[in-house]
């Protein structure tokens, strides 16, 4: 109920509900964060952005596409992964022949293709190899972390990651060579 | 890695979105807690069957440990909680080695002391809990929820209280006790998917169920121990065939056994104040005119 009362207020602009949005999922958002970007001032700027980020995207949440908290930690997670490419990325300058990234409407339905189809082979997945799976591909992990928070060593971290890999690899097939 | 290079540059170039059962399996917290949670329940219910009463436990007090380690560096308490989970452990294996000695079945003092000892380490474990909780919701600025862990800790002070005050308790009192328990190890493992996430209370997620309504012979809950502070030739005997003697500590009305009843072999020393006592199968072990039973009874000199 509350969750639903909280939606309602963020599409209705209602600025209070950004404060508490952040409130409720501040801390989950700092841990996605956290997790991808290793300098302490560039996890406080990037949390900033976020912050920022939600409020700009409001009118782009939909809700019958699904609740809030999916949508917000995937909003982190690119931001902080912006921000990660950006900092190792080299300074060029602005000329003609700097190809426009962003991608077309084929594209776009070809990724959401891909989307459905990595998610259907990871649904395949044990439980303990589709954790590994998010925490490696969705939360961009590194291994330390896992090792830290699943209590497993890093070899059964690897290993794992590895026969996990093989079996997407193997599900996955022809998707690869396109 | 070469064999896979096409696959992780295309999950990474093209990163799925966050789906919400990512977000309710990945959390630093939910590991550590569960961990704790279990070595919580084994420790606190006793099987007293096929050895399971030194397994269980064992197996609780390690996960208990490995629980508090992750958490270990979060805040000061959970810190205590960890160095408490390492007194525990030590004192339990210590038990172990002792009770395979001569000593089982003497040095009285000894095995009381270890029994207070128990307790006061139990409690505080649970005041850490309580606390450490406390303050990682306090840091992350969400109201705390940290009250499933005050529940348990009251629960178990009420238990030691009840042990020493009123170990006859009925039926209802226990079991009423039983059910607080299941509620607050439930409501603990809620938190246990993070306080980073407080919305955590609305969701669905499987409860883990201790199963505390154990209804005959021989099941008991470890935090009845404490009775053993204040029992004195209150005992009664179970002559099985007149050979096998059990010692059960029965806080519970007749004929029914006591799902808190806490039993431990027969010792050296304990046999020897029933040597004389006499068997006979005209009357249930449980019936108070059983001779067995009636040798019990202080006598005064």
């Amino acid at each position: 109920m509350e969750e639903q009362e909280l939606r309602s207020r963020f599409r209705a602009g209602d600025e209070g509900a950004v404060s508490d949005l952040l409130t409720r999922y501040g801390p989950l958002l700092r841990y996605i964060i956290w997790g991808i970007l290793s300098d302490p001032g560039e996890r406080e700027e990037c949390f900033g952005q976020v912050s920022l980020l939600i409020w700009e995207k409001r009118v782009s949440y939909d809700p019958a596409k699904g609740p809030l908290k999916p949508w917000l930690a995937t909003l982190a997670r690119n931001a902080a992964l912006n921000r990660a490419r950006c900092t190792g990325m080299v300074h060029q300058e602005l000329t003609d022949t700097i190809p426009d990234l962003t991608p077309g409407p084929e594209e776009r339905v070809l990724a959401k293709e891909r989307a459905a189809r990595i998610q259907g082979a990871v649904d395949k997945l044990p439980r303990l190899d589709r954790n590994l799976f998010y925490r490696k591909y969705c939360y961009f992990q590194s291994a330390d972390q896992m090792v830290a928070e699943l209590g497993m060593t890093c070899r059964a971290v690897e290993s794992r990651l590895y026969r996990l890999k093989e079996r997407l690899q193997t599900e996955l097939g022809g998707e690869l060579d396109g | 890695m070469d064999e896979f290079r096409d696959l992780e540059q295309m999950l990474e170039e093209h990163p799925l979105p966050i789906p919400e059962e990512a977000l309710d399996d990945v959390s630093p917290w939910r590991g550590p807690l569960k961990k704790i949670l279990w070595g919580l329940v084994l420790d606190t219910i006793t099987i007293n069957h096929w050895k399971l009463q030194y397994t269980l436990p064992a197996v609780g007090i390690v996960l208990l440990w490995l629980g508090w380690r992750s958490l270990r560096n979060e805040n000061p308490w959970l810190r205590r909680g960890w160095l408490v989970s390492l007194l525990l452990m030590a004192k339990w294996f210590t038990v172990c080695v002792l009770r395979a000695t001569p000593l089982e079945g003497g040095w009285e003092r000894g095995w009381t002391v270890l029994i207070a000892l128990d307790v006061v380490l139990m409690l505080a474990q649970y005041l850490c809990l309580w606390l450490g909780l406390r303050a990682v919701f306090q840091k992350t600025g969400q109201p705390p929820r940290s009250g499933a862990a005050a529940g348990l800790l009251a629960l178990y002070l009420a238990l030691v209280v009840m042990a020493l005050l009123a170990p006859k308790a009925g039926t209802l009192v226990y079991g009423g006790m039983a059910v607080g328990y299941e509620t607050e190890f439930a409501r603990l493992e809620e938190i246990s998917y993070g306080p980073v996430d407080c919305s955590l209370g609305s969701s669905n997620h499987g409860v883990m169920r201790a199963e505390f309504s154990l209804p005959k012979n021989g099941y008991g809950m470890r935090g009845y121990m404490a009775y053993d502070l204040i029992q004195d030739g209150d005992d009664w005997v179970n002559f099985n065939m007149g050979v096998n003697y059990t010692r059960t500590i029965n806080p519970w009305v007749y004929p029914w056994q006591s799902p808190l009843d806490y039993r431990r072999p027969w010792g050296v020393n304990d046999g020897r104040l029933f040597r004389d006592a006499p068997y006979t199968g005209e009357f249930s072990m449980n019936n108070p005119k059983n001779p067995a039973w009636q040798a019990l009874i202080p006598k005064e000199n």
